[in-house]
């Protein structure tokens, strides 16, 4: 089991903000390693896009234990929803290389709502 | 707030799932070991080749010389040599030149290499160290191991098919959440379309050169050689068997006479890859039958050159259509290099924020005018010069009173589109004689909730345009496969109209101001989604093409203090 849990409780993030939270994780096999990401993707329309744009990695995390984490947002791209496309921030935990994983939706703008377009 | 882990299917692997898995890896496997076996013959012949380099050296004399047919149509003339050399006390004799000689097509290349070694002349010849019977005169480079890229290519292909079918999958988490971050992309996709796009224009140059451009170089230095009569003294029709049809060609033997000296040539023309063909070898028969007398063209400082005909004809331009590869190729591999971020980098706005600027910025159109005319006049001559060929041979049917209606009704809407590029070359022709809009912005990065002042002007005469639009315009781009095709469509989200007018002065020369929303969204470019924001100018002109451009700009996010 993986859990990420940010620092303020929310999930809405201003530009160039930094997410601060931890994640903790029970496993039933032993990772080599944990990844925490700070990414945007695309859906709808268009074939997906996705961007790390920052990220933290833990090695030998064990099978449980806990680690916090500071990602700092970028100035852009905002979350928006328009008519062929959605961009959509989150976090994601992976234990390496190939375990178990887990999200967290954000929303990344001046406003704790997405850019609705179109 | 804590993370919460959704329902995403992570896919179950069924019987079905194994079967397509299992006959996908029979498919890539049969590419697989050709591709191996195809390899391991041609490497192996590459490295025989080169063994010749480490034969020992001996001194031969040479006993014979010239030039012989070797009975093969497709390459019927060989240097017929003898030489004598001895191993160990013991003489031998060799009719060898190279390991791997197995004639030629031209005349003149087998003499060129039977003069190397007159008779009597001692040369150095090569022996094979497990067959003294064995020897060549010459030693050649291992070319045919370039023969290799082809096999390759099957082996690239069942290599990855059979890795990607197996590939270990990311396992789903036991809630069947599925990462999305490992699908971020790494410039692979650019860097391979680079690669493709390097391998076209390789292809293309390489099948060009040879084609067009080598022939042409020589046609060119042909023009100062001297006529000289000449006698046929040979028309024969050559035909040999390729892989699924049967290729043929006329060898025309003939002769000419230079201070004193006969010279004996069997070039025709210097394209004679694009002079094969059964209807080309039957004229040039008709034109050059056996005893007939003819003026030949030679170089006058080396006689041995010669050619029958140093015309360019049409068919010759054929030669032409590997730029179309070489063109592809060139515009893939630079928009590969383009979009390939340099690591560390993002397509997205990172945390610079841009600084604080009173000069206007000059936007550039997104296509000008002379692009557009240039890319129509590319897209009319590629498919209407491949078209015509087809064309060609359903008019033949007509004219000779046999029409192949299929082929014709089938040539229709082709037809309609290469006039339909016709049309759209002089269309682009007359556009280019319009006034130009020059547009300029202030402020020249402009952030969400921005006044933005556009002033615009024509180069030209701006008093032909009789009505003047000019619109802010942000627009969703979001591309997609669709079979084999790249489908982008497009959505606008947000227009505002700067000016609408048909007034003479308002039209020549103005500014307008419009507040860009800080609600909306900034620009925004990925693969294959992108939020795009261009001024779109109109304007229309009586009985001319209208003035229509776009001049892409970036807005920028709102500046981290106004957040």
């Amino acid at each position: 089991m993986l859990t990420i849990t940010t620092e303020s409780g929310g999930t809405w993030y201003r530009p160039g903000e930094i997410v601060r939270g931890s994640v903790t994780w029970r496993l039933e096999e032993e990772p080599v390693g944990l990844e925490i990401r700070l990414f945007w993707f695309t859906s709808g329309k268009g074939t997906r896009d996705v961007e790390v744009v920052a990220s933290r990695s833990v090695e030998r995390p064990g099978l449980a234990g806990s680690a916090v984490f500071e990602l700092q947002i970028p100035r852009g791209p905002y979350s928006f929803s328009g008519r062929l496309i959605t961009l959509s921030w989150a976090v994601e935990a992976v234990a390496l290389p190939n375990g178990e994983i887990t999200r967290l939706d954000l929303v990344v703008g001046p406003r704790p709502v997405e850019v609705a377009i179109g | 707030m804590e993370s919460t882990q959704g329902g995403v299917d992570g896919g179950g692997c069924s019987g079905r799932r194994l079967v397509s898995r299992g006959c996908g890896s029979l498919f890539f496997a049969v590419f697989l070991a050709a591709g191996l076996l195809f390899t391991a013959v041609i490497v192996g012949e590459a490295l025989r080749e080169a063994a010749v380099w480490g034969w020992e050296e001996t001194p031969c004399v040479i006993l014979a010389s010239g030039v012989e047919e070797t009975g093969d149509d497709e390459k019927p003339w060989r240097a017929a040599l003898r030489y004598r050399y001895e191993v160990d006390g013991r003489e031998y004799e060799s009719g060898l030149l190279a390991r791997s000689d197995s004639g030629s097509a031209s005349y003149d290349r087998a003499r060129d290499r039977a003069r190397r070694y007159p008779v009597g002349a001692v040369a150095v010849c090569r022996i094979d160290p497990s067959a003294p019977s064995v020897a060549v005169l010459e030693a050649r480079p291992p070319w045919i191991g370039l023969a290799v890229l082809l096999p390759l290519v099957f082996v690239a292909f069942g290599g990855c098919g059979l890795w990607f079918l197996w590939r270990r999958e990311p396992r789903p988490s036991p809630d069947g959440l599925e990462s999305i971050s490992q699908h971020a992309g790494t410039g692979r996709g650019r860097r391979l379309l680079v690669v493709m796009g390097l391998i076209f224009s390789a292809v293309g140059a390489g099948l060009f050169l040879p084609l067009f451009g080598l022939p042409t170089l020589r046609l060119v230095e042909a023009m100062s050689w001297t006529p000289t009569p000449c006698r046929v003294l040979a028309a024969s029709p050559r035909s040999w068997s390729t892989d699924d049809s049967t290729s043929h060609r006329a060898d025309i033997l003939y002769e000419y006479e230079v201070a004193g000296t006969s010279w004996r040539s069997n070039r025709v023309s210097f394209f004679s890859i694009l002079d094969s063909g059964y209807e080309r070898a039957r004229s040039t028969l008709d034109r050059y039958p056996s005893g007939a007398c003819a003026t030949c063209w030679v170089d006058p400082d080396d006689p041995a050159r010669s050619v029958l005909e140093r015309e360019l004809r049409p068919v010759q331009l054929l030669g032409l259509l590997p730029l179309v590869f070489l063109g592809i190729g060139g515009a893939l591999a630079v928009h590969g290099l383009r979009r390939v971020p340099a690591p560390g980098t993002s397509v997205a706005p990172a945390f610079a924020e841009p600084g604080p600027s009173h000069e206007p910025l000059e936007l550039e159109p997104s296509v000008s005018p002379l692009g557009k005319l240039l890319g129509c006049l590319v897209f009319s001559l590629l498919w209407n010069g491949l078209l015509s060929v087809f064309v060609w041979q359903a008019w033949k049917g007509w004219l000779g009173g046999n029409p192949d209606w299929f082929l014709t009704i089938f040539l229709l809407p082709f037809v309609a589109v290469g006039l339909g590029g016709v049309a759209g070359f002089g269309y682009f022709l007359l556009a280019l004689a319009n006034p130009r809009p020059l547009i300029s912005l202030q402020p020249a990065a402009p952030c969400l909730g921005d006044t933005l002042r556009v002033e615009w002007r024509f180069s030209g005469r701006g008093s032909r345009i009789r009505r003047l639009r000019i619109v802010l315009e942000g627009r969703e781009e979001a591309s997609y496969r669709r079979g084999t095709d790249t489908v982008t469509d497009r959505e606008t989200f947000a227009s505002f109209s700067l000016v609408d007018t048909g007034n003479e002065w308002e039209i020549a020369r103005g500014s307008a101001s419009v507040r860009i929303p800080d609600d909306t969204m900034h620009s925004f470019e990925a693969d294959n989604n992108s939020i795009a924001w261009a001024l779109k100018v109109t304007g229309e002109i009586g009985r001319w093409p209208d003035v229509d451009e776009t001049f892409p700009l970036t807005v920028e996010p709102l500046r981290l203090w106004e957040v």
